[in-house]
Formats: C-alpha cells, sequence, structure tokens
C-alpha cells in the first residue's frame, strides 16, 4: 500500500518537473496548471526548479541576439526573388547538388557509397561494349595474313592418313599451333614454346602419325 | 501567439478594432495568408516584417551561425509565399510558419561543416545582478550562451520556443513534428543538461 503512495508521489513529482516550464509561462491548461499547484505546495526541489526557471527565462531574454542584418535589405532581398521567373533549370540544379551534396551525410552514407559501385559497373559494362565496337573482329578469312606474331620453329610432316582428332591431340599434347602450311611437300610450320622446341620435336617424332619433325630457326617459313 | 513583441504588428492594424480582442492578431495573419495564397504582394510584406524580429531571434539562437540567419529566414518567407494556398487553418499561421523554419535550419545545418564560430557580443551584466544572487544572475551572460551552444540545435530550438516565444508544449509539438510528450522529455532533458553545464562552469571559476 505505502508503495503505491511512494509510486504516485514520484510520478506527480515527475509529471509536475516536466510541465513547470509551461507552468511558468501560463500555458498549461486548468487541470494541469491545478495538478502543478497542488504539488507544489508540498514539493520544495519544484519550488527551487521554478525558481530556475524564472532565472533562465529572464537570462534569455536579456541575452543578446546579433542581428548582423538590416530587416529593409533582407527584404529587398527577397522581393528580387519574388520577381525572378521560375528558373526550372536553376531549380534543378540546386536540387541535384543538395542531393548530391547530402548523399554521403552520415544517415545514409550507405547511399553515397551504393551509388558510387552502381556508377562503376556501369562504366565498366559500358567499356567492354566500346572496346569490342572498336576493335577489329576476332575472325579472318582463310586468305588472309596470319595475325600471329609467334615464329615458326619446327617444320613437321604428317602421315597422309592422319585423322583430323589425332592432329587436334598431337599438338595439345606439344603445346604446338599451326602457323604455315601445307607446303608441296605437305610439311606445316608450327610454333612451339622456343624453351621446348628440342622436347616438342622428340615428342613429335614418336607419334606415328608424324613423318618428319624438324627444329627451325626463329622466322623460318615453308 | 508567439510573444515577443512585434513593434511592427500595430503599423498595419485595420481600422476595425480587431486588435481589441484576444484572438484578433491571429485571425489578422489567417487573413494576410488567405491574400498571399492570392498573391497579394502588400499582405505578404506585411507578415515579412511581423515575423522579422521573432524568426530571426528563433533561427540565430537554434542556428548559432549569423551568416545563414538572413539565408533561412528569407527561405522560409519564401515557402510562405509559394505554400501560402496550403495553409489549412488547423494551426496558428505562427505554428506553421516557426514549423517551416524548424525544417529550414535543420537543413541548412545538416549542409553545415564548419564549426560554431559565434561569439556573443558583448553586454555589461545588469545592475540588479548581485554576487549574491541566483545561478544564473550571477554568472555573465557569455556563460549562459555557452552552455546553450553545447546543447543540440533541436534542445535550443525547444528552449528558445518555450521560454522566449511562450509556445504551448502543444504547438510545439506541431512546430518540430512530434509528439507532446517527446517535446516534455526533450526539453527536461535539454534542462537538466543545461542546469549541469551551468554548475560546472560555476565550479571551473570558483
Amino acid at each position: 500500500m505505502s508503495g503505491r503512495v511512494v509510486d504516485f508521489a514520484r510520478s506527480a513529482h515527475r509529471h509536475a518537473r516536466e510541465l513547470l516550464p509551461w507552468y511558468l509561462t501560463g500555458q498549461l491548461d486548468e487541470d494541469q496548471r491545478l495538478a502543478v499547484e497542488a504539488h507544489l505546495r508540498s514539493c520544495a526541489a519544484c519550488q527551487l526548479d521554478l525558481q530556475w526557471e524564472r532565472e533562465l527565462q529572464a537570462a534569455l531574454g536579456g541575452a543578446p541576439v546579433s542581428r548582423a542584418w538590416d530587416e529593409d535589405l533582407a527584404l529587398a532581398q527577397l522581393r528580387e526573388r519574388l520577381d525572378a521567373p521560375p528558373n526550372f533549370l536553376e531549380r534543378v540544379r540546386r536540387q541535384t547538388r543538395i542531393a548530391a551534396g547530402r548523399m554521403f551525410d552520415p544517415p545514409q552514407r550507405w547511399l553515397g557509397y551504393a551509388v558510387l559501385a552502381q556508377l562503376a559497373i556501369i562504366t565498366v559494362l559500358a567499356w567492354n561494349l566500346v572496346d569490342r565496337s572498336l576493335m577489329p573482329a576476332d575472325y579472318r578469312t582463310l586468305g588472309a595474313a596470319p595475325a600471329s606474331a609467334a615464329p615458326a620453329n619446327v617444320l613437321v610432316v604428317f602421315d597422309s592418313n592422319l585423322r583430323e582428332r589425332d592432329l587436334e591431340r598431337i599438338l595439345r599434347s606439344v603445346g604446338a599451333r599451326i602457323v604455315g602450311g601445307p607446303n608441296e611437300a605437305g610439311g606445316y610450320l608450327l610454333a612451339v614454346d622456343p624453351a621446348r622446341q628440342s622436347s616438342a620435336v622428340d615428342k613429335l617424332r614418336a607419334e606415328k602419325a608424324v613423318r618428319l619433325a624438324e627444329p627451325l630457326k626463329l622466322g623460318a617459313s615453308p | 501567439m508567439l510573444g515577443v513583441p512585434n513593434d511592427r504588428a500595430d503599423r498595419n492594424s485595420p481600422p476595425n478594432g480587431l486588435r481589441a480582442e484576444a484572438l484578433a492578431p491571429t485571425l489578422d495573419e489567417q487573413i494576410l495568408i488567405e491574400r498571399i495564397a492570392l498573391r497579394d504582394r502588400a499582405a505578404f510584406e506585411d507578415l515579412y516584417r511581423r515575423y522579422f524580429p521573432r524568426l530571426t531571434r528563433f533561427i540565430e539562437r537554434m542556428v548559432r551561425r549569423p551568416q545563414i540567419v538572413g539565408e533561412i529566414l528569407n527561405d522560409t518567407m519564401f515557402v510562405v509565399w509559394r505554400k501560402a494556398a496550403t495553409y489549412n487553418g488547423q494551426s496558428k499561421v505562427s505554428t506553421w510558419i516557426f514549423s517551416i523554419a524548424y525544417r529550414t535550419a535543420l537543413r541548412a545545418l545538416g549542409r553545415q561543416s564548419d564549426p560554431v564560430e559565434w561569439e556573443a557580443p558583448e553586454v555589461p551584466a545588469p545592475p540588479e545582478a548581485e554576487p549574491e544572487s541566483s545561478l544564473i544572475q550571477r554568472q555573465d551572460r557569455r556563460i549562459l550562451d555557452e552552455a546553450l551552444s553545447q546543447l543540440t540545435a533541436e534542445h535550443r530550438a525547444v528552449i528558445e520556443l518555450t521560454y522566449m516565444h511562450e509556445c504551448a508544449c502543444r504547438e510545439i509539438a506541431q512546430i518540430v513534428g512530434c509528439p507532446v510528450d517527446t517535446v516534455k522529455t526533450r526539453l527536461f532533458y535539454a534542462r537538466r543538461r543545461l542546469k549541469s553545464l551551468l554548475a560546472q562552469r560555476m565550479g571551473d571559476l570558483r
């Protein structure tokens, strides 16, 4: 029972304490005013608080305000804005500037970074499109000059019964690429890694379907 | 009605004696807003001059940057000019205008990155401020200003609206756009912080 009384008193105290500023300025409704007055009669702390509120109000009223500008001048400046025709582009520019400027403010900083990331992705995708449109096509006609600058360094003659599937396997096994041929004798020029030229030749010679495999000096032609 | 004296208010009083009644200024301002909605420039300039001292004080106290007060004030009144037709009369004209000023000031503060460098002008202590008088009176006003500078703009706004513009709690809730109970709590914590800062400053001076 006594606990309830204490709770009620605490609640009344907190309520009155919150309302003291508006009690001071006469902005409470009748019920609130009577409740605060009833509490004030029995609460020394709130009486002291009320006195402090009075002093604060007096001090705030006396505190200076700079008034660094003139009313007529300020109004004249605003008149210019009222007279100016609505400039859509200027408004858009201003809004954009404000929005861009605030994009990295703490509450929505993620938005700024998200937009930046999106821009980066768009740039990469756009560059890929432009890049491909500007580059020459990646295919050649049979009569066109070889695109590769890799030099031929192995001459090879295959068996005439060699199947295409075996040709592919042999070339892959030595890391070779056909860069020329066939010549009149049926010889092909291969390009292999110069460091592995001799081992490639040995491997080629070991193949049944290879009739001839000879290392060549760099820059040889059929 | 906001409580700051308005030296311009009587200059444009209508001759029918409306101002003799308590609600007359509010009704008068509502008529001005209606005229402004019809693009009446004279009505707008009348309202501008009525609110210039009040808004100047409120905005300066809130943002504490004299260099942007004029811009915020004119931005506020420009919105009043453009949006007068949307005023629905559900709140006082003063509440509506101060809510625009509050939001405009907060947006302007959000764009500022520089620290506040405002210094209160020198004002001699009043003769009645005796050494043995109260905590606030005993101190230089500059100390009060320093303490206010430690509060948030939202806290300063609520303090200014309560003590200097004598707004009711419900009006302040409309101005700052939050529930009435939040206003009570916000002012309670602002007072507590202010009291603590002043006590600390007094301790430093001893």
